[in-house]
């Protein structure tokens, strides 16, 4: 025996099998350990995006089984649907509608969002040929599921038709007029023009795949409904838009 | 020169003491060959952090803590006893093969035991860095320090006169 624990210990580990390049193994090794670390995260994305892909048709059909409210296959089911693509400003986004016997508003399209104090609202334009429901609300409902059509009676040299629902805006400090305008120009218009309580108000004329033949707006104004003195479809050009064909 | 080659250079340079580590720690030549791969395996994985450090060091790290938390997982099915199932060597036989002996001492430590005893008078490291390396007090390895040369010293085989004396003086 050595006289030394150190070496006993030494002496211990002395005869041992030596590989002839011991890094080749660990190369490997290496290798093999990344390739499971490269499945392992494949993996685990799958199983995120199979998670969400559950989550989200979990909700949706939640979300559907609710009443009034109508789903996308709902809306275009037994529908044979075409239409002609106009030129910007365009919105083929399929619309949801909360509105009671929410069937016969699709296939709907948004045409424009925006919010008021304490509520976002949108606007749809639905049916064949040129109809628009305020279609997305806060729980104050602050214009009421307002709709209107303005596919007919338009005069020869009618420009614009729309329609103005006022606002009603409850636990509000101080009243505030506000209007919506909303309605239908010519497909030559781009833009439409609003003059109510002494402001101008410029908004898009969007397209829709509900109608080749006209274009459709909404916009909130800070006026009362007597307020508003003038709607202007403009063209692509800034010059007044023609009355639809 | 590539990390890669680096690291090998670094592998052929290191494997000789960490396999003999790993050997006096397993006490088996094919898990100590494995337990030195899977330490230098992940120290790669950690090479561009620490291939400017102290590697060495890490090394010795991964190779203590897989040992310890690899006898945590699993029952090995060694079981401790006071007296060996079976001599292979006869202390009293006047070829004692000393390597076998020193393998059945060591057997009988526990893991933490063996690998205090082995790092402090094998390698040569303070008591701090044993404490370091195994994951827990001073306090801990003197400890286990202790205890795993009491069992040594217990041994027929291996507390001979000298041996008690080089404990001695060491001041064990």
């Amino acid at each position: 025996m050595t006289d030394d624990l150190g070496a006993k210990l030494a002496l211990l580990t002395d005869d041992r099998p030596e590989p002839a390049d011991p890094a080749a193994p660990i190369r490997a090794r290496i290798r093999t350990r990344q390739l499971h670390r490269r499945t392992a995260a494949a993996v685990c994305a799958a199983a995120v995006a199979i998670a969400v892909v559950v989550a989200g048709s979990v909700i949706g059909s939640i979300k559907s089984a609710e009443p009034g409210v109508a789903t996308p296959g709902q809306r275009t089911q037994g529908l044979n649907f075409t239409y002609t693509r106009l030129p910007e400003p365009w919105s083929d986004e399929p619309a949801f509608t909360t509105q009671p016997d929410a069937l016969k508003y699709g296939p709907a399209f948004y045409v424009t969002d925006g919010s008021i104090p304490n509520e976002h609202w949108a606007v749809a334009s639905y049916y064949s040929d040129g109809c628009l429901v305020i279609t997305d609300e806060g729980p104050a409902k602050s214009f009421g599921g307002a709709q209107g059509c303005f596919d007919q009676n338009w005069q020869p040299d009618q420009r614009s038709q729309y329609k103005t629902v006022p606002a009603v805006i409850p636990n509000l400090s101080s009243p505030m007029p506000l209007t919506m305008v909303m309605g239908a120009v010519s497909a030559e218009a781009r833009k439409v023009r609003i003059t109510a309580g002494g402001k101008t108000y410029d908004t898009d004329a969007i397209g829709t795949p509900n109608s080749s033949r006209f274009r459709f707006f909404a916009v909130v104004v800070t006026a009362t409904e007597s307020q508003i003195t003038a709607v202007t479809p403009l063209d692509a050009a800034g010059k007044v838009a023609p009355s639809p064909r | 020169m590539t990390a890669e080659d680096d690291f090998d250079e670094f592998v052929r340079a290191r494997w000789t003491a960490t396999a003999r580590l790993a050997y006096a720690l397993t006490l088996d030549h094919q898990k100590a060959e494995d337990l030195a791969q899977d330490a230098f395996t992940k120290l790669w994985f950690h090479w561009r952090k620490v291939r400017d450090g102290n590697p060495e060091a890490y090394l010795r790290k991964i190779i203590a803590s897989t040992f310890l938390s690899g006898r945590r997982r699993r029952w090995l099915g060694e079981r401790p006893t006071e007296t060996p199932p079976e001599t292979v060597v006869d202390p009293a036989t006047v070829q004692v093969d000393e390597r076998l002996a020193i393998h059945q001492a060591m057997a009988r430590l526990s893991p933490r035991q063996r690998a205090a005893v082995y790092l402090r008078y094998a390698e040569d490291l303070s008591e701090r860095t044993v404490a370091d390396l195994l994951g827990c007090s001073v306090g801990a390895v003197k400890q286990h320090t202790r205890r795993g040369l009491e069992a040594l010293r217990a041994d027929l085989t291996f507390a001979g006169p000298d041996q008690l004396a080089d404990l001695t003086e060491r001041g064990i």
